[in-house]
């Protein structure tokens, strides 16, 4: 009996996560033609806001404070902050910057909710394990206050998606748990003209810094660490452990300097930046450091010495800034044997055999747009990933090549060659075609172009 | 967390020690109960490491004698601790006494008795 009604709940439970989901996504899609009309984001936008009966009670308590006023409580309702990632620190800032009535919350993460992640990430709840952290966010945050307008971004913010995101928002608060996503949305952000609201933790220490404010002024994040910290050192919340109330204290701090820079126009302290340390254990928990202003050759907003470094919204949606890359994320990525890959001159040689064979090029789809090689097969690295670790991980690759003659040799591309050693081993693993001719073309589409054995290919 | 109050209690010995040199000997030292409040002992500054500059030299601060040029903390420290140039300090902003400094800029500053260095590496989890 009890069995039964577990098993019942449990089917319940996943039936309710799937049609939120499905809302979510299609307010996504609704809230998305809505904004394309809406003018180009400016921190003094002027667009009349009214209150409510019902808000000026709700917000009374700090609309009394001069600090905030009336003025201050329009300003929140008229701006719009994008939070990117909703874990540990975009929790607790969400909650508060709801609670004190911003107008538009964007909310973008693509992870579903664990429950190794509730005791920190407190406004999703134990009911709501597996479904998208996004949606889970949004139901709490309506139920804590109806007036802000959510719009959910189930996905991951990519060089991509970031700039038409981005342009959106007057304000980022920087919640992610990755040194790649860090660099982008501040590069994004600085070419957007918006400040950012950065913080991290780690066992138990924070920081918290407010960047690109004001924009053109304040120093940005590759100003202060040009370089990126070397790939062992980088150690996630799953391995190097993380308190709740540390990570929440950097998340409320986070919404604390986000209603600071809404509500105090004009800016005050115009360039003075502090950056604030957080050591629960420390003998003095907390210390504010004084920061300098913008780096003159900072390559993300100054003018580096080597013009062609400085990044510019052509570099980023061009696809010429691999971030992974560049914080070390999968470069000289080597999971397979030297037999189990071929040169693009081998593979040129096959080509023109004719012999009959799968060429799967597994760049995202923008990139395969741009240029691709005769008769290849796009799949994303992307939807390969997303499957590792599922149980259904065989099936489901299984199924993507279920039209696909299984007697031929396969040989995989990607950019540089990295994603395409995985897939490999992915497909190998997966036994998707039974006699395991599954190659490697090593260095990509980059290298197939740099080294000209098929005449004029685009590098890009 | 044992290291750092081994490497706090070691400062506070030499610190005593100091004391006992010095001619005001009568005067109890009183203000110890904020480790990081105590005045740094004559010809030292201190130098705090965070995030993994702390897990890589397995401590949270020292002493280290001063004077010392800030251009050549970085060749100190490696010499210190093997390594820690390269998987270390290439990523990490530097303060001195709560103020960030430029490593490119200000090569020729000094680092004097006193002083308070920091360490910082970017931490990118949340």
């Amino acid at each position: 009996m009890e069995a039964s009604l577990e098993a019942e709940n449990e089917a319940l439970k996943k039936r309710i996560s799937e049609l939120e989901a499905q809302l979510a996504s299609r307010i996504n899609h609704t809230s998305f033609s809505f904004q394309q009309s809406r003018p180009p984001p400016n921190m003094v936008n002027k667009s009349e806001v009214k209150l409510s009966p019902e808000e000026y009670k709700r917000y009374g308590r700090q609309m009394i404070l001069p600090e905030v006023g009336i003025e201050g409580q329009m300003s929140l309702k008229r701006s719009r902050v994008l939070i990117v990632g909703v874990g540990g620190l975009g929790c607790p800032a969400a909650a508060y910057l709801a609670g004190a009535g911003i107008g538009t919350l964007g909310i973008i993460d693509p992870d579903t909710v664990e429950n190794s992640n509730l005791h920190r990430q407190i406004i999703h709840s134990t009911s709501r394990v597996g479904a998208p952290k996004v949606v889970s966010a949004i139901t709490y945050l309506r139920d804590l206050n109806p007036h802000p307008n959510y719009i959910p971004y189930i996905e991951p913010l990519t060089t991509e998606n970031a700039l038409q995101i981005m342009a959106e928002y007057d304000l980022v608060l920087d919640c992610t748990d990755h040194p790649a996503i860090r660099y982008l949305i501040n590069d994004v952000a600085v070419i957007m003209n918006i400040p950012i609201v950065s913080a991290s933790a780690l066992k138990m220490d924070g920081q918290l810094v407010v960047l690109n404010n004001p924009p053109g002024t304040g120093p940005c994040y590759r100003c202060i660490w040009p370089r990126p910290p070397p790939v062992g050192s980088v150690v996630g919340c799953g391995e190097g452990g993380i308190l709740g109330p540390v990570v929440g204290l950097m998340g409320v701090m986070q919404a604390v300097e986000a209603i600071k820079i809404i509500t105090m126009n004009p800016v005050r302290d115009i360039g003075r930046t502090e950056m604030t340390l957080f050591a629960a254990c420390g003998a003095s928990p907390f210390r504010c450091l004084k920061m300098r202003g913008r780096k003159a050759e900072c390559v993300a907003c100054g003018s580096p010495e080597r013009a062609e470094e400085k990044i510019t919204r052509e570099s980023i949606e061009g696809g010429r800034m691999d971030y992974v890359a560049f914080c070390g994320g999968r470069v000289g990525v080597r999971v397979l044997q030297a037999d189990e890959r071929v040169s693009v001159a081998e593979y040129k040689r096959v080509m023109d055999s004719g012999v009959e064979h799968l060429l799967l090029d597994v760049r995202e789809r923008t990139q395969f747009g741009i240029c691709q090689l005769a008769g290849s097969l796009n799949i994303p690295y992307t939807e390969f990933e997303a499957l590792k670790c599922e149980d259904s991980e065989a099936e489901e690759i299984k199924s993507m090549f279920r039209d696909q003659p299984k007697d031929r040799p396969v040989y995989v591309i990607c950019r540089l060659g990295n994603d395409s050693q995985i897939v490999v081993r992915q497909l190998k693993e997966a036994g998707v075609f039974p006699d395991n001719r599954v190659f490697d073309i090593e260095g990509g589409v980059t290298e197939w172009a740099r080294s000209g054995v098929a005449g004029e290919f685009p590098e890009y | 967390m044992i290291l750092k109050n081994v490497a706090r209690k070691s400062a506070y010995h030499f610190y005593l020690l100091r004391l006992l040199d010095s001619p005001n000997i009568t005067q109890t030292p009183h203000v110890l109960k904020m480790g990081e409040n105590k005045p740094t002992p004559t010809g030292t500054f201190k130098i705090l490491y965070f995030a993994y500059a702390s897990t890589h030299t397995k401590k949270s601060e020292e002493l280290l004698p001063a004077p010392m040029q800030l251009s050549e903390l970085f060749e100190a420290l490696d010499k210190k601790y093997p390594r820690m140039k390269d998987k270390v300090l290439g990523s990490c902003m530097v303060t001195v006494n709560l103020e960030y400094v430029d490593m490119d800029t200000n090569k020729g500053k000094e680092l004097k008795a006193g002083d308070e260095v920091g360490i910082i590496p970017p931490v990118s989890s949340g």
